[in-house]
Formats: C-alpha cells, structure tokens, sequence
C-alpha cells in the first residue's frame, strides 16, 4: 500500500506556488508547508517521468485545479511582470503504508520556468482554464542552437568584461563594414 | 464565512448515496487482464441525493430550492450536506436515537421559540489529528462500545472509520477517509448525530428543476463534490 507523492514547488518572486499530485486533501510537510492537491494531466504525469528519468530537459506541466489565488498570481505574473527564471523544484516524497511521508523528499528535479500558458477552453458543459507552465534545465542548452552572430559591439564588450584593463578587442572591427560589401568584378 | 447547510427537513431526499471516491492509479492492465492499482491518497467525497421530492402545493420547498441555488450559483458555491448515518452511527441504545432538544436553565427558549439540542451521542478526539492525518483517536463518552466503520463530521468535513486498529479502555484507534482536512484539536466534541460535509455541486447546471403540472410534483435529483478547495484555503488563512 506504500505510495509515493510528487511534489512540486513552484518559486515565484513574491510567493510560492506549492502543489502536489493528489485528489483532494492537503499535503503538509515537514517544515509545515501546505501543498495543495493540484492534478495534472496525463501528459504532465509522463513528462514529469521523463523527466524524473533524466530523459527530458525541459518539462511541460499542466495543471488542472490549482487554487484561484495560485492561478490569479500566474496569471498576474504573466501579465505584468516576467515569471520566468523563477526555480522550479519536483520532488518525490515516499509514504509508508498509513500514507504518513517517510523520511525527507527527494528532489528530483530542478530548473527555471521558461514560459508560461493560461489556456480557456469552452465545452458544452463547463469552461476551463489550464495552465502549463514549461520548465527548463541547465541541459536544455545542449539541445538549442545558438542563433548568435558576431558583431564589433558585442566583441567589445565581451573583452571589456572580460579584461577590463586591456584595450578593446579590434578583431570584429571591420565586421560592420564587410557585412554589406559588395565587390564587383573590374570593368575595365 | 456562514455555511448554510442543506434543509434536510424541507428538501428531503428519497435516496441519499454518500460514498468516498477513492483515488489510485495503476499502470494499466496487462495481456492476462490483471492489474496493479496503487493508492496515492484518500480521496474525496461524492454525495448524491437521489429524488428529491417537491410539491406543486409546498411553496416553502420550491422558494427553498430557488434560493439554495441562487446560493451555489453553479459549482463555485458551497453547502454543507448531511448525510444519513443513523444506520451506522454508535447509538448506546442499539436504535436510532433523536437528538434531544432541551430548554434553558430556567425553561426558557431562544427569542424564535428554538431549543437546545444536544447530540444523543458524545465521542471527543483524543490527541491532536493534524492536516493529513489518516488515523484518529476518539474516547468515547456516551455511545455504543463500537467505532468501526462509523462516520462523523468536524466543522463540516466528513469521515469515515475504517477497521479498528487499536482499542485501549474508552479510546479507539481508527484510520479514517479522507485524510484529516482541518486539524481537530484534542477533546473536540465530534458529530456523529447529524453529520455533513462541505460540498459543491458537480456541474453547473446540477439544480434545474422542471416543474409538473400533470403530476403536481417532481422529484429532482442532484450531485455534489467534496470542496477540498475550502479546506485548503482555509489552512492557507485565505478565507
């Protein structure tokens, strides 16, 4: 009968969004935080486990019945000011056979929200709104491109961070003039 | 915040169908049809008052209703439901016991005519039973020498005893479903008379009548969900 309970806390700047993967009742912890039982959906339980596994650098969590306070905070987070960067923790919590926890948390897995969607779907019954919070890793990076391109201004200040003595590093000067050149074939 | 509780007396349900929903995942079943479920919490409530039956004539019942759902206002509104016990509930005299309704010391009543009543059975927690929790201790001080699978209420969340597991003089150990939702203090007077559990309904439209004008009465039906939203706001000091 012994069971396990994933437990995410969501760090926003102001408040802390702590949520748990269960039907109705609270989960209180050790240090006496409440999470609340915020299901998620099918999906979110199979990239939780990918990510769990280590398969996955970025995690898409769906959320279905998180509390009015947590989704208007998200929602106001995402309207006004930027949410991400802010830390997201999953952990794995092991329930002995009485569902009483065992021991300390596990954390699983750590990163920063990236992105954030508040989703309105109207059905002939109801309306719901869900919201899927996406979170990376430090290994996302591996996995993106790096649409970077060199140019004077960015050279110039890289060495100027990186040495500030030393004069400025020339080797990208010309970048700017080159970039558009044309030469043409002498007509003599 | 007041809780209305549902007028028992006035709306009164033919059938009342109060079960916990019980919460598991499994991984799916296999060729050979079997399947490994795995519980991951104690659920949550789902009453449903079958034929609930309304008069043409009995304008009180149908204002009643009218007014219960204005109230709810589709599933954001909560009412606490009573649901009947008295099948299981510990009375020490073996059979159904009605509540006493009493005076005041010196044979007066409230200023609407109302009494005091006091439950027919007095069972106090023993020990504290924090958020969470799924077992409790009870002591028993006027009510039958039995608490297995009995249910009872705490400021409107409901509980269901499951077999005892420890039985020391007058106090009883039981697991209980769902897990505790508002911490209950040592010595609280718990209700096991009339019972009730703070609900919702579980869809919006969970209260359309259709009134009868051939029949001169209808009997609708309606389904409630536990508001585990409450407690939770409750425990945050949201509400």
């Amino acid at each position: 009968m012994a069971s396990l309970r994933i437990l995410c806390d969501i760090l926003l700047p102001s408040d802390t969004v702590r949520i748990w993967d269960g039907s109705g009742g609270m989960y209180v912890d050790d240090d006496g935080e409440i999470y609340r039982a915020a299901q998620f959906t099918e999906d979110a339980l199979q990239s939780i486990e990918a990510a769990i596994n280590g398969e996955a650098f970025t995690l898409s969590l769906s959320l279905i019945n998180v509390d009015t306070s947590a989704g208007d905070a998200i929602w106001d987070y995402d309207e006004t000011s930027s949410i991400s960067g802010s830390p997201f923790i999953l952990k794995l919590q092991e329930m002995d056979d009485s569902e009483q926890p065992v021991g300390e948390p596990e954390i699983k897995f750590t990163g920063t929200i990236d992105n954030l969607e508040v989703v309105d779907q109207a059905g002939d019954e109801s309306s719901t709104s869900v919201v899927t919070i996406e979170v990376v890793n430090a290994f996302t990076l591996r996995t993106s491109t790096h649409g970077g391109v060199l140019s004077d201004v960015d050279q110039k200040a890289r060495s100027a961070r990186l040495n500030p003595g030393a004069p400025a590093d020339r080797s990208c000067e010309r970048i700017p003039g080159l970039r558009d050149k044309t030469i043409r074939w002498p007509n003599w | 915040m007041a809780i209305v509780v549902w007028p028992l007396c006035v709306l009164t349900p033919h059938q009342i169908s109060a079960n916990v929903v019980p919460f598991t995942r499994s991984g799916g079943r296999t060729l050979g049809g079997i399947e490994t479920a795995t519980r991951t919490d104690l659920g949550f409530w789902k009453v449903d008052y079958l034929n609930v039956l309304i008069r043409n004539q009995h304008r009180t019942q149908w204002q009643t209703w009218q007014a219960i759902r204005q109230m709810m206002g589709g599933r954001s509104g909560r009412i606490a439901v009573p649901v009947r016990s008295g099948m299981s509930a510990p009375y020490s005299s073996g059979k159904f016991e009605a509540m006493p309704e009493t005076f005041h010391s010196d044979d007066t009543s409230f200023s609407d005519g109302a009494r005091y009543a006091q439950g027919a059975i007095s069972i106090v927690s023993h020990g504290v039973a924090p958020i969470g929790a799924t077992t409790m201790r009870m002591r028993i001080i006027n009510a039958d020498d039995n608490l297995v699978g009995v249910r009872f209420s705490y400021r409107y969340a409901l509980y269901e005893a499951g077999p005892v597991l420890d039985v020391d003089g007058d106090i009883w150990t039981v697991p209980v479903s769902p897990s505790v939702r508002e911490l209950i203090p040592d010595g609280a007077d718990l209700e096991f008379d009339r019972p009730a559990v703070l609900c919702r309904l579980a869809e919006d439209r969970g209260m359309d009548v259709t009134a009868d004008a051939l029949s001169s009465n209808t009997s609708p039906g309606v389904s409630f969900i536990e508001d585990t939203d409450y407690w939770y706001r409750l425990a945050k000091g949201l509400i």
